[in-house]
């Protein structure tokens, strides 16, 4: 879905800082980067990574199998979002569900990263018949509604959550090319890149070493933004059904179990997607922050 | 030739070509790519049909012809708008887009209404809402609203409006009543980018030195609003057209999902589940000529609105430069926009930075 495109940036947004930014360049970059909102946030992510990596610290209800526990119990403290229709602990799924969907949105922001740098860092560099075809594969790319480059990726691919990764992905990869394009144009006019090519540096020493250190913070920067993006892409088509198979905890998937019964067990859908809104926020925030700092 | 006119003429050609370039791509994904759908399909021992009737029907959806033929021949197709036949049903896709097409068209028509509806509504209560707490929740609300699931807020307003409120009926609703929730639904991330934009857009255009001496002259707020903040507005929040239209496009189909509503999203959600690619074909090539089009028409509309990008030699480099120091703010909206354009001006060179287009602008309006 295109929400995300919104977090992204493109060569546009990226190549001159926002004039407003340059007001705060006296406060040290730390003092900047640590408000009371980006701490926040990191705590939210950091806790979120931890039920990812390790989830029986934080749970120790079965995600899959709710036994004899009795369905559609309203939160409590022994359950705290409730159980769902056949008496599964949704805060538990919930949890179990983060390492899913985070590994699934770093393979999606992987794909777009890896691929769309080098498109971009190829194109900016070396410019020419070959920067303009590259950019031209992008510019089709960018043409086609994000959603359904994604969905048209996941038929041929077939359902899954490492497919929906890799459709997601792909959808990025327009993104990171023209931000590191841009980013490669800047630092190929630099003195310090004729210095290289003066004193004997080839193409792919000056590529290897002035270009890609000097680019990877703004592309890194954002790469956090996009976190966020491809987890709401990632669980919209779990939600459409594409991803992950039923007893899965998935973020999306288990809104889309829980719709049903929106009616009497408001539970199962407004406390999963107020965790997926929480993360989302909080990479945004995360990302947009870390992105003043790398400019 | 004049420069104008040779200027329409690139652009028209580069909308023509990318638009030829996604409609090969997604013929190879969709048509060329999985071998024999047909054959997958049709040859299911559970459908009892025998290898004669098998080669009928491979027959008629032209299976058979090597890939450069079928590639031809579905080209040839959809510029005389045949789009083929649909592997699940054997409908003509043409016949389920017509009857899906209104549908939608009404819902993202009332949703982008009421998305920009909200957006000056939230972007005027942020800029001049009282007290200013109130103003600076409402400012962050649409940085909340993109990182809403969309299929989420569809559900929870159900729950609320409907369930709990009771305000609107989704059991069995009138045709306008129908309408109401799915459009709340699709207007409220759409409105999100928009009122970045316009938040931002009257931020610049205040404190502007021509605004000081307008107000000192006796302006009310209200003028100034009408008269400097939207000519200024206006620009920004055209280049987000094209990321609308993506947002338009994947909120019609989770929205008409979520809603049980019959549309060309619900017709898209479908035909993945039921991998129907000639179906998904036609849908992702018709959203991608809106997408192109709508590009296409926002960068010809540039020049007339903004009287400076007449005048250079350039226009679509110098648009591009304008805008890309005008959208360097709001978050990076600009992800979608001027998709087909981008190869020659997305990138401005670091120098001419110094000034803010806000500046540029309004220097410009008040001379």
């Amino acid at each position: 879905m295109s929400t995300v495109e919104f977090a992204g940036a493109d060569s546009r947004s990226t190549a001159q800082p926002p004039a407003r930014g340059r007001k705060g360049s006296r406060r040290s970059a730390t003092r900047t980067f640590f408000t009371p909102g980006t701490i926040i946030a990191s705590v939210l992510l950091g806790v979120t990574i931890i039920w990812a990596l390790f989830p029986g610290l934080f749970t120790g209800h079965d995600p899959v199998d709710g036994g004899d526990t009795a369905a559609l119990l309203a939160p409590s403290a022994e359950h705290w979002f409730g159980t769902d229709q056949i008496g599964r602990d949704v805060y538990s799924r919930v949890v179990h569900g983060a390492s899913r969907s985070l590994l699934a949105a770093l393979i999606a922001v992987g794909v777009g990263l890896i691929v769309g740098s080098a498109i971009g860092l190829i194109a900016g560099s070396r410019g020419g018949w070959v920067g303009e075809v590259l950019m031209r594969i992008v510019d089709v790319l960018l043409s086609i509604p994000a959603l359904l480059l994604s969905l048209t990726i996941v038929i041929v691919l077939g359902f899954g959550i490492v497919n929906v990764a890799i459709a997601v992905g792909i959808t990025a990869i327009a993104q990171f090319a023209r931000l590191s394009r841009s980013q490669a144009v800047t630092i190929m006019q630099a003195d310090y890149v004729q210095a290289a090519y003066g004193s004997g540096g080839t193409y792919w020493s000056v590529l290897l070493r002035h270009v890609v250190p000097n680019a990877v913070s703004a592309v890194l920067a954002l790469a956090v933004l996009q976190v966020g993006s491809a987890i709401l892409q990632i669980s919209t088509l779990g939600f459409l059904g594409y991803g992950a198979p039923a007893p899965t905890p998935e973020w999306g998937l288990i809104i889309a179990e829980g719709r049903n019964f929106v009616a009497t067990a408001w539970w199962l859908t407004v406390l999963p997607g107020l965790i997926v809104m929480a993360v989302v926020v909080s990479t945004h925030r995360l990302g947009t922050a870390l992105r003043k700092a790398a400019e | 030739m004049s420069p104008t006119f040779r200027y329409i003429l690139s652009r028209l050609g580069q909308a023509v070509l990318v638009l030829f370039l996604a409609f090969t791509l997604a013929a190879l994904l969709l048509m060329i790519l999985p071998g024999d759908g047909v054959l997958a399909r049709f040859a299911n021992p559970a459908l009892g049909l025998s290898a004669d009737q098998v080669a009928d029907i491979r027959d008629s959806y032209g299976a058979d012809a090597p890939w450069f033929i079928q590639y031809w021949q579905s080209l040839v197709g959809f510029l005389q708008g045949d789009f083929g036949y649909s592997v699940n049903s054997g409908a003509a896709v043409s016949t389920l887009i017509a009857a899906a097409l209104p549908s939608t068209a009404v819902l993202a028509l009332c949703g982008f209404v009421a998305a920009i509806v909200l957006a000056v509504i939230v972007t005027v209560l942020a800029s001049y809402g009282k007290p200013p707490w109130l103003a600076n929740v409402i400012d962050s609300a649409p940085a909340l609203f993109v990182s809403v699931p969309v299929f989420w807020l569809g559900i929870v307003i159900i729950q609320v409006l409907s369930f709990q409120l009771g305000w609107v009926n989704v059991v069995d609703p009138g045709a306008v009543e129908a309408l109401i929730l799915p459009t709340l639904t699709l207007a409220i991330p759409l409105s999100a980018p928009l009122a970045q934009v316009l938040i931002r857009a009257v931020a610049d255009v205040r404190t502007e030195s021509f605004v000081h001496v307008s107000r000192a002259k006796g302006a009310s707020e209200g003028w100034l609003l009408v008269n400097a903040v939207i000519r200024n507005a206006t620009l920004p929040a055209l280049t987000i057209a094209g990321l609308l239209f993506g947002e338009l496009v994947a909120g019609a189909v989770v929205t008409e999902t979520v809603f049980g509503r019959n549309g060309l999203g619900s017709l898209t959600a479908q035909a993945v589940a039921n991998r129907d690619n000639p179906v998904l074909l036609a849908i992702v090539v018709i959203a991608t000529i809106g997408f192109v089009l709508v590009n296409l028409i926002v960068d010809l509309l540039y020049p007339l609105i903004d009287p400076r990008l007449r005048h250079r030699g350039r226009v679509g480099k110098s648009a591009r430069k304008h805008l890309a120091t005008s959208t360097a703010a709001p978050a990076g909206t600009s992800g979608a926009v001027g998709a087909s354009s981008s190869a020659h001006g997305s990138v401005a060179p670091r120098t001419s930075t110094t000034q803010g287009p806000g500046t540029q602008s309004a220097e410009e309006s008040s001379s």
